[in-house]
């Protein structure tokens, strides 16, 4: 058998170079998925990382679960909170927020809560259960408000600074030393 | 008995398909015919058809000492259900993919190794059959034992234990997608031989035929089994496992159409090897995306044992190729031209162009979001917007092509001949077009869409040939033809004419979309399986009642939506139950409304009956066969 | 066909086809806008799935957030922005122009390009070719085939291998990061804010808090990778020491979707009790 010729037909050369020339991208591409694959460590945090921070509060307004009329104007720190009857991780998160509520009620920390896709009869009756009848809760019952503040589920909270500037997003059922701290320092950005 | 019985039959698969490759290739080197081999090929097949009869004995017995039982099955769970869960599951499906390969295999190899070309092939394909057996013995842990035996498992998800399509489609799908190794291996075997002419040509036409006939119908199949249970109406959701094999099958029907090309044209000889390679390796990207999690996130990917397996298979094989056409480029058998700028060689090239094109697309809109989040990048969404608005144009220029192609002739033709062919569908598809205009008002892009494709349609039928010979030959391609002219249309006024409405009924009341009124008439619960099912009876407008329901399953604190379709050949009325608050006497459903979306269905089932039609005609010229010596046979070519 | 024919025919389809251009321009009605912006907008708690095809509560929240604004006269590019303001940009569909989008135009855009060239560029060299002579056929000679092939599985090898090699340095890293959070901590309603969310569900289900535990680990269940795997390990733990009746479930689904994990057996003594 003979070895292949010395000057192979210039067809065959083009051939052998794109060849060559498609050998690279792949090669690179697994190059790079290889070191960027185990480059990092951990999943995102399950923290928020709202694209709303550092913004403006959405608006906030509404009829609550207890019958009256609420809009949120800036002016103090609030805490929004979003839950539902239906929501089981709720149930335990809203003590803890209630118990935080009452702490900074005097000291110009509001709670808002929203209520979303539920139903006012539910609601009560989930505030009544979990000791949350003070609480000042928005009726959601299309679940638009949530939308309106990016919400993909429930419980997320939200601090928000005196001046209205969204400051921090928790996306689950919030730890209180956290947000204690956050409110702190919405506070101590005020003054 | 079973934990003993099973792994010995994997491995004896394995061995055999092992001992098959090296027969092969053995056969290859010396160039002479080995008739005996046939017993290895028949020894793989034996292991596969062993081992995963021994599965569905399992999970038909219920002996849930078996991890693969124990995970997947169910004391509840029907006969038909039970056989079919074997490939619920990643484990179990890979087992059915060793199957088929292993059929395809003894197919390819029940003769032994005959000529060169023909043991390089099987020794190609008895490789990848070791892979995938190996694959599913050392990472699969089927028959791995469980102790304390538990008394029952979870069953199937339930989406795969609801509908009789869940026993055709996988293996429909892995029939076609697995068959690609057939080309595959030719066109490797044509390059270590030298061969790319006419012999692998013939050698390849009708394995990628049934390959391309099945993957047409598994791929219908599945958008209709979706869209039958899903209960969001839709078909087609662009989702990384639908898109893994379409990759293949627009690789695939670039194929069979250049090939014929080269049949006539003795052209386009280097381009059929590439693209039977990609095809085979898009297939591969496919089982990658499916099994790996990678799309999922990149890092379960890396986790996961099988996802860097099977990367590096596609590497060996993207690297050896090229590897070997490097060598063997001179070699690579001379092209001639494919014909002037206005001939069926050139239109079919366009033609091959659109779907790769169409099929970098796919790729790219799948995997860039993959590796945008290796690059830390966050999440990039990639979704149906995307892909219409790319690949619709393109499928307007293919839906010409189409036209043109089958209308032109080989070698040349002249403008005024053609317009003169092509003129009366033109006139039809203009008037198509308006109507659709003025009955989907809004609607531009639909309406061109059914133009073009009545079009098609009219040139199809209405076309002639001088010879009734001609006529019985091209009707198989002339109905797969005619079948993408009728998807077309399905898909293009569904999508366009669609309309969904929600709302919540009372007893009595009625809610209506598009002009069909849907009125309330009951809703009922009753216990089934170990949850209850509850069905909310409808009676439409237009005629005929509609029961949607509600299954919940409690064991796995689920439930699932089983819509309600009342279809007719203008279009469908789809319910959903999305809600049904116990002891209430109100519901919350979902109507849709799908004008022509069985046109969509339909029009699959043409291709796949196209593809079935070119299969009955032999081909008429074949390889012959050599006792040794390999010389390049003198065949002639065309009519 | 007679040539006045043809050019009769001609002529009237593309007046119809002038017609059909020209007719029943119709504004999209406000149902027809909300579909077509839901098909549009990324279901943020799906797998691949727009917000007109899902049915969780996030998705109905959106579609009525679009028909809301549709009804108040808001045109696509203002909602779409409406959106990307409180979701992030990925939460549209079609993908950005900035980052990494752009290949998804290019890539498609450059295989037609290079398709086109191919096409034209082999017309030109057309004659040249066909004056070329066959070459003499001859096999591969042995030894190449023997290179190409322990080269084609040497770098199909070495993929799984660079692999694993580097998955083993990032777990070598992870482990005394990992141990560190999993020690025993003081107070159980201190919870370590910042540190793994499931090593603190941990916490809480040895310290006997069940429910708190449930509370933190049931979102991240559904989460790929890793962090997925534990959290529904933990959850499913978690409901089982708080007697909930869908702890049985969830470890099934476990042992179901991770059965080589570490704890699965163990998992599956658990449930077969």
């Amino acid at each position: 058998m003979s070895e292949r010729l010395s000057t192979p037909p210039p067809r065959a050369r083009r051939l052998r170079r794109l060849c060559l020339v498609a050998l690279v991208p792949v090669l690179v591409l697994v190059g790079v998925v290889l070191v960027r694959a185990n480059g990092q460590s951990a999943d995102a945090s399950p923290h928020g990382s709202s694209p709303l921070i550092g913004h403006r509060a959405p608006a906030l307004s509404g009829p609550t679960v207890s019958g009256g009329q609420y809009t949120y104007r800036p002016g103090a720190v609030t805490v929004v909170n979003i839950w539902a009857s239906w929501c089981s991780p709720c149930r335990s998160e809203l003590p803890t927020l209630v118990r935080l509520a009452r702490q900074w009620s005097g000291h110009g920390v509001d709670v808002a809560t929203i209520d979303t896709r539920d139903g006012v009869a539910l609601a009560a009756r989930f505030l009544r259960q979990t000791g949350g009848t003070g609480l000042l809760a928005v009726r959601d019952p299309k679940g638009v408000l949530a939308v309106a503040w990016g919400a993909t589920g429930v419980p997320e909270t939200f601090v928000v600074d005196a001046d209205g500037i969204v400051r921090a997003h928790w996306n689950g059922p919030v730890d209180p030393t956290w947000l204690s701290r956050e409110v702190a320092d919405a506070q101590a950005r005020k003054s | 008995m079973i934990a003993i019985l099973g792994p010995f039959l994997q491995a004896l698969c394995l061995c055999s398909a092992a001992a098959t490759a090296i027969g092969a290739a053995w056969a290859g080197l010396r160039r002479r015919p080995l008739p005996a081999l046939r017993w290895a090929v028949f020894g793989t097949l034996a292991g596969a058809i062993g081992t995963v009869l021994v599965v569905e004995v399992a999970l038909v017995r219920h002996d849930f000492a078996v991890a693969f039982v124990a995970d997947n099955g169910s004391r509840s769970t029907g006969l038909y259900y039970t056989v079919t869960s074997l490939w619920a599951a990643h484990d179990g499906s890979l087992l059915l993919w060793c199957l088929v390969l292993t059929g395809y295999l003894a197919v390819l190899g029940c003769r032994g190794a005959r000529d060169a070309l023909h043991s390089w092939a099987l020794a190609v394909a008895a490789a990848v059959t070791v892979f995938f057996v190996g694959l599913a013995f050392f990472t699969g842990g089927v028959f791995d034992r469980v102790s304390p035996v538990p008394h029952d498992g979870p069953g199937p998800t339930p989406l795969l234990s609801d509908h009789p399509a869940m026993g055709v489609h996988p293996p429909l799908l892995y029939l076609g997608l697995v068959g690609l190794v057939v080309p595959f291996a030719y066109a490797v075997a044509a390059l270590i031989t030298g061969e790319t002419g006419p012999t692998w040509l013939y050698a390849v036409r009708r394995p990628l035929m049934v390959a391309w006939t099945a993957l047409t119908a598994g791929i219908v199949l599945g958008a209709w089994w979706s869209y039958a249970v899903l209960g969001w109406g839709g078909y087609w959701s662009w989702d990384p496992v639908e898109n893994a094999s379409l990759m293949p099958w627009l690789l695939a029907t670039a194929l069979l159409h250049s090939l014929m090309v080269q049949r006539r044209r003795t052209a386009l000889t280097a381009w059929n090897v590439g693209l039977a390679v990609g095809a085979f390796v898009l297939a591969a990207v496919g089982v990658l995306l499916t099994r790996s999690g990678v799309v999922a996130s990149v890092h379960s990917f890396a986790g996961s044992g099988i996802g860097p397996v099977l990367l590096g298979f596609i590497v060996a094989i993207v690297v050896g190729v090229l590897a070997l056409v490097v060598l063997r480029a001179g070699q690579i058998a001379p092209a001639g031209s494919v014909g002037s700028l206005l001939s069926r060689g050139m239109a079919v090239v366009a033609g091959n162009v659109i779907l790769v094109t169409m099929c970098v697309t796919t790729l790219a809109g799948t995997v860039l979001p993959v590796v945008v989040q290796a690059f830390g990048g966050g999440e990039a969404s990639v979704g149906a917007p995307y892909y219409d608005r790319l690949l619709l144009p393109l499928t307007a220029v293919l839906l010409a092509l189409m036209v043109l192609g089958p209308v032109l002739r080989w070698e040349t033709d002249a403008p005024g001949r053609v317009a003169a062919r092509v003129v009366l569908p033109l006139f039809l598809g203009a008037v198509a077009g308006l109507v659709t205009r003025l009955l989907l008002p809004g609607h531009l892009g639909a309406a061109l869409a059914v133009a073009l494709a009545a079009v098609l349609a009219t040139s199809t039928v209405l076309e002639s040939t001088p010879s009734p010979r001609g006529q019985r030959q091209r009707l198989g391609g002339r109905v797969a033809h005619l079948g993408f002219a009728v998807l077309a249309v399905g898909v293009a006024v569904s999508s366009a004419g669609g309309t969904f409405g929600e709302g919540v009924l009372h007893q009595g009341g009625s809610t209506t979309v598009d002009g069909v009124r849907a009125s309330l008439v009951g809703v009922q619960t009753r216990p089934q399986g170990d949850g209850e099912r509850t069905t909310a009876v409808l009676r439409l407008s237009r005629g005929g009642t509609l029961s949607p329901a509600l299954r919940s399953y409690t064991a796995r604190q689920t439930t699932v939506a089983v819509p309600a379709v009342a279809a007719s050949p203008v279009g469908d009325v789809y319910v959903t139950l999305l809600s049904a608050p116990s002891g209430g006497r109100s519901v919350t459903i979902r109507v849709a409304v799908n004008p022509f979306v069985d046109w969509v269905w339909l029009g699959g089932a043409l291709m796949a009956l196209g593809g079935l039609l070119t299969l009955r005609r032999r081909t008429r010229i074949t390889a012959p066969v050599h006792d040794g010596a390999v010389d390049r046979p003198t065949i002639p070519v065309g009519t | 066909m007679r040539r006045a024919a043809v050019v009769v025919l001609a002529l009237l389809a593309a007046g119809l086809l002038a017609v059909t251009l020209v007719v029943g321009h119709r504004a999209p009605t406000n149902a027809e806008r909300v579909q077509h912006l839901s098909g549009e907008l990324r279901c943020p708690t799906c797998v691949a799935q727009t917000v007109a095809g899902s049915n969780t509560p996030v998705a109905e929240g959106m579609r009525a957030e679009v028909t809301r604004q549709v009804a108040a006269g808001r045109s696509d590019s203002q909602i779409l922005s409406w959106f990307r303001q409180r979701y992030g940009e990925d939460i549209v569909l079609m993908p950005s122009h900035h980052g990494i989008g752009p290949i998804l135009w290019v890539a498609p855009g450059g295989a037609l390009a290079i398709g086109i060239g191919a096409i034209l560029w082999r017309r030109r060299r057309r004659g040249a070719d066909r004056r070329q002579q066959a070459t003499p056929e001859h096999g591969l000679p042995n030894a190449w085939l023997a290179a190409v092939l322990a080269l084609a599985v040497a770098s199909g090898v070495a993929v799984p291998v660079a692999f694993s090699l580097q998955h083993q340095t990032g777990a070598a890293d992870a482990a005394p990061a990992a141990a560190a959070t999993t020690s025993p901590s003081g107070s159980a309603s201190t919870l370590p804010a910042e540190t793994d969310p499931i090593a603190a569900a941990f916490e809480l289900l040895k310290s006997g808090q069940p429910d708190a535990a449930e509370a933190i680990v049931r979102r991240l269940a559904d989460r790929p990778g890793k962090t997925g795997t534990l959290a529904l390990l933990v959850l499913g733990l978690a409901e089982r020491a708080a007697e909930d009746p869908a702890a049985t479930a969830t470890l099934r689904r476990f042992v179901r979707e991770h059965p080589k994990h570490p704890a699965a057996a163990q998992v599956r003594r658990l449930l077969h009790q």
